[in-house]
């Protein structure tokens, strides 16, 4: 019983990472103010350059490195395109998913000669690696033991980007562009510094979750992002793109899918298992707003009773 | 009032110049992508010959252009007619795959009692609603309570998706012992022409509509100018969820063309991209009416030709995805705009 709580746990912890790098990559472009949707994409991209990069340097850092630059370089054009030539920025990205899609789709077969999939060889893959001290923790030892060494990347991200975000000089100047424009230009942030800045950061950490997607498996699949970048989005949404707690968010769907991996080998049906992260995701994006929404309506219900106060506006009347 | 004049023609000849615009995009998009051709080790003069004459080259080969044309150029019109009103829908696959998955359980449960035209009738009205139905209801989140209607429609799409393969693999919905996700055949069938009419008389009823009553002035009114519309009157709410759900119900009529007069079967992921494609349209059309019949075109014209490129192997066919993602990047700047834009601002800086 507890071995499998312990597998449970690890699974989670393995699953929870995609998502949190992908959300903490997001951050950075959402904390600025622009609305990157092309998250999915940039994930897509990376698992595909890790490959590629991994098949020609026959290193795994040189794949991780790799996937890391060429998300940030496509991130750049990303970012000239909205902050430069001032188109709308999910239009920008919409087109970007789909160029993602067709130039890993077009690569996988003219430069890495396969088609639907390219599995390295096995000695190619991010291994899992086994930290001594670890091992002594009970329970807790064993489940966080023996992930890729990206994993505990990722985890060490949360606290250094929550230190970046609220102590550091640079992180209050993303926080005020992505507030309030105006304010950060009259104190004289450079506001499009800042944004390419935030972009070309996250463009390298979705890089890297592409890399973990792809080489903890070592292999590409087309189409492997699977609509993770936008269940990262709503992670962020519901986050209000803070790092701790998209931590907490990520693990929950980290937590949901490893217990879909777990219960499908119980014999419940395997789709009917896979629609679970997405309505769980709706449920998500959903609540907070429709709670907040009750809220100013009980509010209003009471406040016309006794006395009339400042009402805050809801979305939907005008 | 000369100044007031030669305002006036500045911005007649920024829009003349304009409506040239999806010509440039999409003359650098074909560059761009020949370029990866070419650094990939491919001739990209040779692939796009492929590509013109898989689209254009034969009688039969046009027939297949024209059949890819149709159910995108009636998408755009559905997403136009949303994001007139300003409303973003992305959720067009979702709707048909979720009317497919109804029309499948109209064939299988009236499929042996009723008379085919009446079947196929049934199967319209059906798919209809229940298209209208899931359109409806990202739209009535936004309004409700400001949910983001671009990861909501994302997330349907998915979900239906998913919900598509569950149904079919494990329901009398799918096709028994077969090795992947198809439904049973359907008894109604359609000839493509009569699928091209139909069509095309959507296209002119959508156009007059928009031009010519009151309905479509006040859809353009909520869209390009919200705060006038509320001062004159109209309920926006109103609107933007009727609007809505008439684009699911073109969409699901889009998606029993498809399949009864296509496929004859759904398939698992048969509209796989669709939605992005006519957004593509809509975007290089400038969300008029001619512009998005050529852009329907176009696009139309690369599966099409994709096929062919996939018999003459000088490149692979899915460039023909790269192109359209460039277009649909490049569609979206002014190229023309932005240099005129600059040399004014260095004129009023001299």
């Amino acid at each position: 019983m507890q071995e499998t709580i312990i597998n449970t746990v690890h699974l989670a912890l393995r699953l929870t990472i995609p998502f949190l790098l992908i959300s903490l990559g997001g951050l950075f472009c959402l904390k600025t103010g622009v609305f990157n949707l092309a998250l999915d994409g940039f994930a897509l991209f990376g698992c595909f350059t890790s490959v590629a990069g991994t098949y020609y340097t026959g290193s795994v850092l040189g794949g991780v490195l790799f996937a890391g630059i060429t998300t940030s370089l496509l991130a750049l054009i990303f970012a000239v395109f909205v902050l430069e030539l001032k188109v709308d920025a999910i239009v920008c990205s919409l087109a970007m998913i789909l160029i993602c899609t067709g130039i890993t789709r077009y690569l996988l077969s003219a430069v890495l000669k396969s088609n639907g999939r390219f599995v390295l060889e096995s000695s190619l893959a991010l291994k899992p690696i086994d930290i001594p001290f670890l091992e002594n923790i009970p329970i807790v030892g064993q489940a966080l033991n023996n992930l890729t060494p990206l994993a505990y990347i990722a985890f060490l991200l949360v606290p250094v980007i929550h230190i970046i975000l609220y102590k550091t000089k640079f992180g209050f100047q993303m926080r005020v562009v992505g507030l309030n424009e105006q304010a950060a230009e009259a104190t004289g942030v450079n506001i499009k510094r800042v944004r390419y800045i935030g972009l070309i950061i996250g463009g390298f950490i979705c890089g890297l979750a592409g890399a973990q997607l792809a080489l903890s498996i070592n292999m590409f699949n087309v189409g492997m992002s699977d609509g993770r970048g936008f269940t990262a989005f709503v992670i962020l949404v519901m986050a209000d793109s803070r790092p701790v707690p998209a931590l907490l968010a990520s693990l929950m769907f980290g937590g949901s899918e490893a217990a879909i991996l777990k219960l499908s080998g119980y014999g419940i049906n395997a789709q009917i298992l896979a629609i679970i992260p997405y309505l769980l995701a709706f449920a998500v994006a959903i609540l907070p707003l429709a709670s907040k929404h009750m809220a100013i309506q009980i509010k209003r219900h009471f406040a016309a009773r006794t006395y009339i106060a400042p009402i805050e506006k809801l979305p939907g009347d005008e | 009032m000369n100044q007031m004049i030669e305002k006036v023609r500045h911005i007649r000849r920024i829009q003349y110049l304009n409506s040239f615009n999806p010509i440039f995009a999409v003359l650098i998009a074909f560059l761009v992508s020949g370029l990866m051709v070419l650094l990939s080790g491919g001739s990209p003069i040779e692939a796009y010959i492929a590509i013109a004459r898989g689209a254009f080259g034969s009688m039969s080969s046009i027939m297949s252009t024209i059949r890819f044309t149709l159910p995108l150029l009636l998408l755009a019109i559905a997403f136009t007619m949303c994001n007139k009103c300003g409303y973003f829908n992305i959720g067009q696959e979702g709707q048909m795959y979720a009317s497919a998955l109804t029309i499948t359980w109209v064939q299988i449960s009236f499929g042996n009692s009723l008379p085919v035209p009446i079947l196929f009738l049934l199967m319209l009205v059906c798919g209809a609603v229940v298209g209208g139905l899931v359109s409806l209801l990202p739209a009535y989140l936004k309004l409700k309570f400001g949910v983001n209607e671009i990861v909501m429609g994302i997330l349907l799409n998915y979900t239906i998706l998913r919900l598509s393969d569950f149904l079919l693999q494990n329901t009398a919905l799918g096709k028994p012992h077969a090795n992947t996700s198809m439904s049973v055949f359907y008894i109604p069938s359609i000839p493509t022409p009569v699928l091209a009419v139909i069509a095309c008389l959507i296209v002119i009823v959508y156009a007059f509509i928009e031009k010519k009553t009151i309905p479509g002035y006040r859809l353009r009114m909520v869209g390009s100018n919200p705060i006038f519309a509320q001062f004159s009157g109209l309920n926006k709410t109103k609107i933007v969820l009727v609007v809505a759900m008439l684009s699911g119900v073109l969409a699901s009529l889009t998606s029993t063309g498809e399949l009864v007069g296509i496929y004859k079967c759904f398939y698992y992921n048969y509209a796989d991209g669709l939605g992005f494609s006519a957004m593509t349209a809509a975007l290089i059309g400038k969300q008029s009416v001619v512009g998005m019949l050529f852009g329907a075109l176009l696009l139309g014209a690369l599966q099409s030709g994709a096929i062919g490129l996939s018999v003459s192997a000088s490149a692979s066919p899915e460039i023909v995805i790269l192109v359209r993602g460039f277009v649909m990047l490049f569609g979206t700047i002014s190229v023309l705009q932005y240099f005129m834009h600059e040399r004014r601002k260095t004129k009023e800086i001299s």
